[in-house]
């Protein structure tokens, strides 16, 4: 094997910690999982290489995300892609993460992600099929359109509600939780 | 389903909504992902070059090591100091390196854009090189060995790395070297612990073939088609256009590449004319591992003559009869075999020789010899003397010596060794003078630092042979 030095070594199983969270976020921005994949190895390239200007290691997933998150809008400039997402949500979610990591702050991505697909099992079969075409196999709406005769239209509103559903949950999980522990 | 609101746009996702939809695209923190994996490879891949251990990485490892064991320990000065000098250990600079490789064997070599032909010996430190045609085999510091074949164009980059523009090179690998990288137009080889041969063409495509180990691949990013990382096992092929196309097959053909030389050096016992050990007044040895003569003595430094190395030297002395002086070894190859492959093996050998200044009485004449046989070691005399019928091998050469104390003379030999040779008889002599006087002849002809070696030499690809 390739020598390893320590501080990599400690990087690497830092950044394994936080890659489904890195890989999510930085999805949520360009919507396109394989794009997604090239950013966050090009964020984490950065992110060793900077790694000084890290003062406070706690604070390594947030700046994880900013990093992720520059990468991410220069990579859909440079590609010529228009952005979808509204710069204020962008801010929103990374305040959503922040809240993610105070309430569950012992969890790992994969439990905290779990309330997530609690509520994806929710949702009527209907909106379950267009999320897994979509999120889970990688096709575009126009494709699933084409499988599920459809117009693009539709598959976007249903792609849209089941999102919707979803964040509602979510948000009453949260809020349940917060309560349940302070009662 | 029916969709009521279909008609209306779709509205942007607020914050809540984005995240959701990225928590669904990782299947809930499920899908499995390379990004940490490629990262962590290409990071590494830089460290083991050496510049890479870097001040602010240093500074950020160490603060994190520090910090739980000083908040444990209250801020112990003992701790930190420990600390201190642990991570000084740890990180200190490497001191600079300041040749990367050295030229350890070329055959046929013409180089293009150079003020001289580099030559076996010569050292390099980076820059790039054109190799027209011919062979050379380049040694790493990091002990890393590559045989290019021209026409070729590469880039020493450090001790551990170079860059291959086209051309055939292979390499072989040892432990200290793993991570030894070769950059191509398309792709970065990681060697981890091997041998392989890399061919790139002069349209950028590249070919990789693991002889033996594994090696890591870093493809590089085509437009949008990103790099990337793969492993290689034993007996692997791949070809890789230069827009980015891969095809792995298996089944390798060295003689498609260059080969590198191999060589076992065999130190005759006392090979240094230092030691103690044990040595007999007599004919030919009938057992391995001691010198044998009819008249010799091992003898420290004259007024005249200090040995080549070490605290003593061989000093020939009259035989009786007024022959020449003789010294003999026999030698074992059968613990050598596997190590060597059992093709082109060649023998070698050397000694230095010397003469005091000394009177017309003196040899004007010293030879070394060796014979390589099948069998075992009997009838050695007989083996010797008709060593032109007997030997599968032979290699022997006179030097005409000078009367020059202050310099010592060295002896070069070599032949083809067949695979089967069992063992080798060495003998240096000094050729008695026609006037031999036992009185007065011999007076001071010394020789020192015997040594044998067998290899196989660095050779072209089966196209250019």
């Amino acid at each position: 094997m390739i020598q390893k030095s320590q501080s990599l070594h400690i990087f690497e199983v830092l950044a394994k910690q936080h890659e489904p969270m890195l890989l999510a976020y930085i999805f949520s921005i360009v919507s396109d999982r394989k794009l997604a994949e090239d950013i966050a190895q090009q964020t984490l390239l950065i992110a060793y290489r900077k790694i000084n200007s890290l003062q406070d290691p706690a604070a390594f997933p947030a700046w994880l995300r900013g990093i992720a998150r520059l990468e991410a809008l220069s990579a859909m400039r440079k590609q010529g892609r228009e952005l979808a997402v509204d710069p204020d949500a962008i801010q929103q979610m990374d305040e959503v993460y922040r809240q993610f990591e105070e309430k569950f702050s012992t969890d790992t991505w994969e439990e905290r992600f779990h309330m997530v697909e609690e509520c994806y099992q929710k949702l009527p079969e209907t909106l379950q099929t267009v999320c897994r075409l979509h999120y889970f196999e990688d096709l575009k709406a126009r494709e699933i359109a084409d499988t599920l005769t459809l117009n693009l239209n539709a598959v976007l509103k249903r792609l849209e509600r089941a999102r919707v559903a979803i964040r509602d949950c979510v948000q009453r999980r949260m809020n349940a939780e917060v309560s349940s522990e302070i009662s | 389903m029916d969709d009521p609101i279909q008609n209306e746009p779709p509205r942007q996702p607020d914050g809540w909504e984005l995240v959701c939809a990225g928590v669904l695209s990782t299947e809930f923190g499920r899908r499995p992902s390379e990004a940490v994996a490629n990262a962590v490879m290409q990071l590494a891949t830089e460290e083991a070059e050496p510049v890479a251990v870097r001040q602010g990485i240093r500074d950020w490892w160490r603060s994190l090591r520090l910090m739980p064991r000083l908040v444990l320990s209250g801020g112990c000065a003992l701790v930190v100091i420990f600390l201190a000098i642990s991570s000084w250990l740890i990180f200190g600079d490497r001191s600079p390196v300041h040749t990367f490789c050295t030229v350890t064997a070329e055959l046929n070599s013409q180089w293009a854009n150079v003020s001289r032909q580099l030559e076996k010996g010569d050292t390099l430190a980076g820059g790039t090189w054109q190799l027209s045609s011919g062979v050379v085999e380049l040694t790493f510091a990091s002990k890393a060995r590559v045989a290019v074949e021209g026409p070729a164009r590469f880039t020493i980059v450090d001790d551990n790395s170079m860059e291959l523009a086209y051309g055939k090179l292979s390499t072989d690998v040892p432990k200290p070297a793993h991570g030894f990288a070769v950059k191509t137009p398309a792709a970065t080889v990681v060697d981890l612990g091997t041998r392989f041969g890399l061919n790139v063409s002069s349209d950028d495509s590249i070919k990789v073939e693991v002889f033996e180990g594994k090696v890591r691949l870093l493809t590089n990013s085509v437009e949008d088609v990103p790099g990337r990382l793969m492993e290689l096992a034993q007996n692997g092929v791949v070809t890789l256009t230069a827009d980015g196309r891969l095809t792995r097959s298996r089944g390798i053909s060295e003689s498609d590449f260059p080969r590198l030389s191999t060589t076992v050096v065999i130190h005759p016992a006392n090979c240094g004319f230092d030691g103690d050990g044990k040595m007999f007044l007599g004919d030919v040895p009938t057992n391995f591992g001691y010198w044998s003569g009819p008249s010799f003595e091992l003898a420290p430094a004259t007024q005249e003559v200090a040995p080549v190395e070490g605290r003593g030297m061989l000093h020939f002395l009259p035989p009786a009869s007024g022959n020449d002086s003789v010294v003999w070894q026999a030698i074992p190859l059968r613990k050598y075999r596997s190590m060597l492959t059992n093709s082109d093996l060649q023998m070698g050998s050397f000694a230095w020789f010397n003469r005091a200044r000394g009177g017309v009485n003196n040899v004007k004449h010293v030879g070394l010899s060796v014979a390589a046989y099948h069998g075992d070691l009997q009838n050695v005399h007989d083996l010797w003397t008709r060593r032109h019928e007997l030997a599968l091998a032979v290699a022997e050469k006179e030097l005409d010596i000078d009367n020059d104390p202050a310099t010592w003379q060295k002896i070069n030999i070599s032949t083809a060794l067949p695979p089967d040779a069992d063992f080798l008889i060495i003998s240096m002599h000094a050729v008695a003078p026609d006037n031999a006087d036992p009185a007065t002849a011999f007076s001071g002809d010394f020789a020192d630092l015997v040594d044998c070696s067998v290899y196989t030499p660095l050779q072209p690809s089966s196209a250019n042979r």
